[in-house]
């Protein structure tokens, strides 16, 4: 297993190089560098993405002098080819250091930090909610398998997957924030949160949570309801199961301590996610909730190709993504200690 | 004075006054606060480095400049300076402090500051190239005394002033020292009304007034500026801003066309939102599909007048625009006083026939497209329009078949925006569609329609090329007298509305949107802009 861990992080290096050479080479691809979009904000007043704005260059001239996009080109290090961008990235790296942020002006790291903890509340909120909520369920669904309860849970979960967030939020915005005024419609916390007593505080906090989580829970929920009871039925019908009814144990022994357990397995690779909540944010649920996470950063900073942005996000995101996966193994040698990778 | 004369000075002066003329009310009520969304939020709102629009609406209540525009008159007001003079070259501006101006730290604005503001967006560790093309009309600033400033201009270009006189005036001492104040993302150190107080990112920005602003005891700007304090949201979803307005939580919202019409139908609209649908002169945006000079297929005026005939626009105003549209006849705001007037194109499918016919466009061979001998060769009338936004796909939908009812083959490319400036910027293309802002009340075309723009990333990108437009576009810059310039560019308009250039589209001919009744205002809108400046909050 160690062996096997250690190959694990070895290969995460090439894996690193690849994904962000990929990612560095595409984004540079794409029309449409900071350059550009600066000198479209000089053609056209800031209204790119929509549909042209126009003639604000007050001098009335229409191409911008080339000692002006040189010191553009300068300013933004775009005077040097693409491949020694990318060893001034991985050398900045190496200190931590991911340059600036084109858009925001401010270190990246600074940007990323002022976004993350919003997206790391409702990632690990959504996280553990919808593992409380599903294993439970799914073992229910399997032990009725084929009854009402099972039926109507199924098509329950099947309506709720095919709800798009987008509709779901407006939905609820409209319904439970608007005409029923039981919820605030967005944001993480009320104008005179610093006022209020801790209590309060929680509270306030909570009612803020409730809609925007809905939309980020709803499809992984039924995912993972499913999967929990497709892998219990599946261990239902196995033999060690049936010997273990057979030896005369209360159908809940069987179930839980027998069953439950070698079920588990295929849930835990989602485990590995976990990292991913870190990061977890969602362009639609946030922009519609107001929310300033890590989803919507992610979007425009593609949108206004704000490169560092991007990058550095990539870098975070694959690190935990590989790193995921090593937990998910490890989990996987936690729950079943048959398994070993060798 | 007999009863006829005083009649007759009646009539008279209710003929020549504007018919929109507004007045602040200067017994207006104070305090309060005013909610309203931004629409986004400005990554930063440093004088010299943003670039967006959020960042510019911050600054418009917290920056001072030197002079600024009036609501009603569009003359300029000073604000900053309290007189200037300009030179008999009209290359000269003297601008004159007063000496009550002081930045929201309590330090006085002195000609110093001035000259270092217009210095900072030349040096390099700025980084503010991108403001430099809007100031390269003048070449110094000097400081003659500690409240006089002088600038100089590099030609007789009729911006020149205009650009010297919003020059966001900035202090030196903090900005000065430029790793300190590029640190100054969510600060905002300007003389304007409001002081910036919070910037909470993601949330919220809270202006509160400043109490030693000069305009508080100045006779001109009675009635304006009313609230004690300023909050700004950052809502981007429509549906979110109308459910907060119906909630009471915004004082001011912007509608569009669709929500005005569709989406703020019974209470609360109409008893604590009101909705508003007003006609000023500020200058509208126009949308328009642009024909590509490069190809041989659209350098014959005929075909270009008949693919703008084809152009059902009453029936597009009608389905998709409720009918609040104006169809634009040119490339001016159909009410500017620059329009020559000239008379939209009609929807006329006969009139486009005889004119394609004319250019030598038939069906010989029956097979419902038109063709022509192009250097020998049997040419099809085929061509691709590109276009960035799905919302107005439906509008090319409708064109298309008009088109092909008219024996044209027109194919529809939707591109992401920087992929479609891409071709755009490289003249890669058949047709374009986009649309123009309104623009200024006193316009410049040389941008969009002066033969130096057709170059790559210039913004006559469909590189249309008129010699006689060109000359009236350059004498009409360098033209200081205003009625001169007027003429002179009504004829630049009329030429390029008979050149047919681009199918012109829609001008709006409202604004439209919703207040809180909790606001006071002195009229539905100015002349030039809605006027919020001039509201207050109504004793509850």
């Amino acid at each position: 297993m160690i062996v096997y861990l250690i190959r694990r992080l070895l290969l995460m290096i090439p894996t690193f190089f690849g994904i962000t050479v990929v990612t560095f080479v595409l984004i540079n691809l794409a029309p449409g560098s900071p350059i550009e979009q600066k000198l479209q904000a000089i053609r056209f007043g800031s209204a790119g993405g929509g549909g042209g704005g126009g003639g604000v260059n007050t001098r009335g001239d229409t191409s911008v002098n080339e000692e002006v996009i040189e010191a553009l080109k300068k300013q933004y290090g775009f005077d040097k080819p693409l491949h020694e961008r990318y060893i001034i990235w991985v050398k900045n790296l190496a200190r931590l250091d991911f340059g600036e942020s084109f858009t925001y002006q401010e270190p990246v790291i600074d940007v990323i930090k002022s976004k993350f903890p919003v997206s790391l509340q409702f990632g690990i909120a959504s996280l553990i909610l919808t593992y409380i909520v599903c294993i439970p369920l799914g073992v229910r669904k399997a032990i009725k398998a084929g009854a009402s309860f099972d039926r109507f849970t199924t098509i329950l979960l099947n309506l709720t997957y095919s709800i798009p967030p987008l509709v779901l939020g407006i939905f609820l915005i409209v319904v439970f924030a608007g005409k029923l005024n039981m919820f605030p419609i967005g944001g993480i916390q009320s104008d005179d949160y610093e006022s209020l007593t801790s209590m309060g505080k929680l509270w306030d906090r909570i009612h803020h949570f409730v809609l925007p989580l809905i939309c980020y829970m709803i499809g992984g929920f039924t995912e993972l309801s499913v999967l929990m009871r497709n892998s219990m039925l599946d261990v239902v019908k196995s033999d060690f199961v049936r010997t273990a009814r057979a030896k005369g144990l209360s159908e809940n022994v069987v179930i839980f301590k027998h069953a439950l357990r070698n079920a588990l397995i295929p849930i835990a690779t989602g485990l590995g996610g976990f990292f991913g909540a870190f990061l977890a944010g969602s362009l639609i649920i946030e922009q519609m909730f107001n929310l300033d996470g890590i989803g919507l950063l992610g979007y425009q900073s593609v949108l206004s190709r704000d490169y560092n942005v991007i990058m550095g996000l990539t870098f975070i995101s694959s690190l935990l993504l590989m790193f995921g996966r090593v937990f998910s193994d490890i989990i996987y040698v936690l729950i079943d200690p048959r398994i070993d990778f060798k | 004075m007999n009863m006829k004369g005083l009649l007759a000075l009646v009539l008279s002066s209710a003929l020549t006054a504007p018919a929109l003329a507004a007045k602040p009310n200067p017994n207006a009520p104070k305090g309060g606060n005013f909610v309203f969304n931004l629409g986004g939020e400005p990554p930063t709102v440093h004088p010299i480095t943003s670039t967006d629009t959020y960042s510019r609406a911050v600054q418009n209540y917290v920056c001072d400049g030197l002079a600024t525009r009036d609501s009603e008159t569009y003359e300029w007001k000073p604000r900053l300076a309290e007189k200037w003079d300009i030179s008999k070259d009209n290359k000269v501006f003297t601008f004159h402090l007063r000496k009550d101006a002081v930045f929201h730290d309590g330090t006085p604005v002195t000609a110093d500051d001035v000259k270092f503001s217009f210095d900072a967006i030349f040096e390099p560790k700025y980084e503010a190239a991108h403001l430099r093309p809007y100031y390269e009309g003048l070449t110094k600033v000097e400081v003659l005394d500690p409240h006089t400033v002088r600038f100089t201009a590099r030609d007789l270009y009729f911006n020149n002033f205009e650009s010297a006189a919003t020059l966001t005036v900035i202090p030196k001492k903090i900005y000065s020292d430029v790793e300190k104040s590029k640190k100054m993302n969510r600060q905002l150190m300007c003389a304007g009304p409001y002081v910036l107080s919070k910037f909470d990112r993601g949330q919220v920005i809270t202006l509160k007034k400043f109490d030693k602003w000069y305009g508080l005891k100045d006779a001109a700007f009675a009635g304006m500026y009313n609230f004690d304090t300023i909050t700004m949201r950052f809502y981007k979803d429509e549906n979110v801003e109308l459910e907060r307005a119906k909630k009471g939580e915004l004082d001011y919202l912007d509608l569009r066309v669709e929500a005005f019409m569709k989406k703020t139908e019974g209470a609360p609209w109409g008893k604590t939102i009101i909705k508003h649908k007003v006609q000023n002169s500020a200058p509208k945006s126009y949308g328009f599909i642009g024909w590509n000079f490069r190809k041989e297929l659209f350098q014959d005026r005929n075909v270009r007048v008949a693919l703008a005939h084809l152009l059902n626009r009453e029936e597009m105003n009608k389905k998709f625009r409720y009918g609040m549209s104006d169809l634009a006849n040119g490339a001016i705001y159909l009410r500017s006083e620059y329009n020559p007037g000239n008379k939209a194109l009609e929807f006329s499918p006969k009139k486009a026939q005889e004119l394609l016919a004319k250019a030598g466009w038939t069906d010989k061979d029956k097979n419902g497209v038109l063709e022509k001998e192009v250097g020998g060769k049997k040419t099809e009338f085929k061509f691709t329009l590109i276009y960035p936004s799905k919302d107005t796909e439906k509008y090319y939908t409708m064109y298309r078949e008009d088109l092909k009812k008219a024996g044209i083959d027109m194919e529809l490319k939707y591109l992401e925006w920087n992929s479609f400036l891409k071709l755009v910027d490289e003249g890669n293309f058949d047709a374009v569609t986009m649309a123009w802002g309104g623009g200024s009340v006193d316009p410049d075309p040389k941008q969009i329609w002066h033969s130096a723009g057709a170059v790559p990333g210039g913004s006559n990108f469909i590189a249309y090329k008129n010699p006689e437009v060109d000359k009236l576009i350059d004498e009409a810059r360098v033209e200081p007298n205003k009625a001169k310039r007027v003429a002179a560019l009504k004829k630049v308009y009329a030429k390029i509305a008979e050149d047919a250039p681009y199918a012109f589209l829609f001008n709006d001919k409202y604004a439209f949107y919703a207040n809180s009744s909790r606001m006071g205002m002195p009229a539905e809108t100015f002349k030039y802009e809605i006027g919020r400046d001039y509201w207050w909050l109504k004793a509850e």
